[in-house]
């Protein structure tokens, strides 16, 4: 069975396999990224893929937990050949300028490293941001290895691991196509208070309420509020989530999956019921053109995702998603137009 | 070590007022030379330093322009609360780069120049070129315009004979798109066009179906009301620009409402 056949059998998104028809597809040429335990990703022949751990996943079959498979998502066609390369935290403000002038670019950043939490509170600021499209996602680890294992990138050229740098891949597309990125967030700012943080940061102290200092934590003990809804800000239409990570009541903190920033006005997002069907209802049209996306691990925990499917789209569920920047609890999805 | 005479040194470097070289080290190898800055100490006979009272002093570290292949480390020890008057060899606190410096990178900036080439012309490293870019995105300092911008062209004058050919003269103009982006087929409007300052102010509401413009607009107005410095406000109107120049096949839903706009 030669990849060709694989992948056309396939969501164009990707599929879970074993990892001996992983090594059938990653042999057969192509571009591609690779998604699953480190212990499966070290078994996987060398080739033009880049990869990150992770074993939660949307696959052809529905949401699964899985230490069995990897999750294989074949990049399309490229003009030229796609460049892999390493960054760390003095040359990662330079990814976008190193991104091809037509292309894309594919980011994996190891979980709780120190080049996590830069790119979560720098990105924005990167030279080149926003011009050139470039997504990817946050490496992690089984829940139950907390502590015990570290995420892990690979660069399938080469087979070096790493757990504190971001490996990329830059992919030129021809004249004639160009990517354009998108998310799925079916998250909106609620109907509540107004909510401006003193300081940007990965936790909060205080924040304003409409207004009004108040310590972050007591209000959301106050109020009752369920933390696995995000704070929403509205960036001119787009709306980006900050995912509540914990609250220490002890240090009366606030803990986030990602930075809030001190410029920006939150809201507590509105419940979404049955966010299985809701999901694949906000999808695009052309849902089925995708050609890569991932959604995060707090939808599929909170969301009870497992065994449920999100319609045609597949991939990993992951620590943190980047479309152009880091997101929480939103489907990051890219798709090859025709110019 | 290669002998350097302090007051050609001074003179070189533009060092002016109440400072005086207190050393210097230069390393031929590595193209660097570290200079030492003081407060200027009185003297007495012979040229014996008068007794001063101990003074707590601050240190600071900028890199200052190059004379030909040789970077230019400036090390200045500070009384607290001293004036430095944003001389040109000196730099803003936590800063990288001298104030003379960082008026050759600005104009960089403003000629659309992308980081890595900037590092490789002037022989910087990416770090200090990104905090610096960092800085002026959040307002955390200004352009090097005005009187300063002056000062340091002069500064930098005596340098220029030495420099690689390459480097453009800095100047204190006005921000003028490349030739690239004047291209009369576009569909962007002109850079000057007042349309982006109407875009950013919220004058001019849009229909935005991209989301990397959506991202651009929030990022550029959230950095316009921190930024008070004219110049660096340009230059944010001209990433703005050049970000609808580089992806204008994938905005014609919002170029036709922005060409409505400028039309008006």
């Amino acid at each position: 069975m030669n990849g060709r056949t694989l992948s056309s059998l396939r969501p164009a998104t990707g599929a879970l396999m074993s990892v001996e028809e992983a090594g059938v597809l990653l042999r057969g040429g192509g571009a591609y990224t690779v998604a699953g335990e480190e212990a499966l990703l070290r078994r996987l022949p060398r080739g033009r893929w880049i990869g990150g751990t992770i074993p939660y996943f949307m696959g052809q079959d529905g949401g699964r937990t899985t230490r069995e498979q990897v999750f294989v998502t074949a990049l399309p066609a490229v003009a030229g050949e796609a460049e892999l390369r390493w960054y760390d935290a003095d040359t990662l403000p330079a990814v976008c300028t190193d991104a091809p002038a037509n292309g894309f670019s594919l980011l994996i950043i190891p979980a709780f490293s120190s080049l996590h939490s830069q790119f979560a509170r720098e990105a924005p600021q990167y030279e080149d941001m926003y011009l050139k499209p470039l997504l990817g996602w946050i490496a992690g680890i089984h829940l139950d290895d907390l502590g015990r294992h570290a995420p892990q990138v690979v660069n399938g050229q080469t087979g070096e691991f790493d757990g504190a740098r971001a490996i990329v891949m830059h992919v030129p597309l021809p004249d004639e196509q160009y990517a354009r990125l998108d998310i799925v967030n079916l998250f909106e700012p609620g109907d509540g208070d107004r909510i401006r943080f003193t300081e940007a940061g990965f936790h909060a102290h205080e924040c304003l309420v409409n207004g009004k200092l108040v310590n972050f934590a007591d209000y959301l003990s106050t109020l009752k509020i369920d933390t696995r809804l995000p704070l929403v800000a509205d960036y001119s239409g787009a709306m980006i989530n900050v995912s509540v990570k914990g609250v220490d009541a002890a240090d009366r903190r606030v803990d986030f999956y990602a930075p809030v920033f001190d410029d920006t006005e939150y809201r507590v997002a509105r419940p979404v019921p049955d966010f299985q069907h809701a999901l694949a209802a906000a999808l695009p049209a052309d849902a089925r053109s995708t050609a890569w996306s991932c959604n995060c691990i707090l939808n599929y925990l909170y969301s009870e995702l497992e065994g449920q499917r999100t319609g045609p789209i597949t991939g990993p569920m992951t620590f943190g998603e980047v479309a152009y920047q880091l997101l929480n609890q939103t489907m990051v999805v890219m798709s090859i137009e025709q110019a | 070590m290669t002998g350097i005479d302090k007051a050609l040194l001074r003179q070189l470097l533009s060092i002016t007022g109440a400072w005086e070289i207190t050393d210097y080290q230069l390393d031929a190898r590595k193209q660097r030379c570290d200079v030492w800055v003081g407060p200027q100490v009185e003297r007495g006979w012979f040229g014996r330093p008068k007794k001063a009272p101990p003074a707590r002093l601050q240190q600071h570290t900028w890199q200052h322009v190059a004379l030909g292949p040789i970077r230019f480390f400036v090390h200045l020890s500070a009384p607290s609360g001293s004036e430095l008057a944003r001389l040109p060899w000196t730099g803003d606190n936590g800063m990288p780069f001298t104030h003379a410096l960082a008026q050759q990178v600005f104009v960089m900036f403003n000629e659309g120049m992308s980081l890595p080439t900037i590092c490789k012309m002037m022989g910087l490293t990416l770090n200090d070129v990104w905090r610096y870019r960092f800085a002026i995105d959040n307002g955390l300092v200004k352009s090097q315009s005005g009187s300063v911008a002056a000062a340091a062209t002069a500064a930098t004058a005596a340098a220029a004979t030495t420099q690689p050919a390459a480097r453009p003269a800095p100047t204190a103009r006005p921000a003028v798109a490349p030739l690239a982006e004047l291209d009369d087929d576009s569909g962007v409007p002109d850079v000057a066009d007042p349309v982006w300052m109407q875009l950013v102010n919220g004058e001019m509401k849009l229909d935005i179906r991209v989301l990397s413009l959506k991202l651009m607009l929030t990022r550029v107005r959230s950095q316009l009301e921190v930024i008070s410095d004219d110049e660096v406000r340009l230059l944010k109107l001209r990433d703005l620009h050049r970000y609808f120049v580089k992806n204008e096949r994938v905005l014609g839903h919002e170029l036709a409402q922005l060409k409505l706009g400028a039309v008006a």
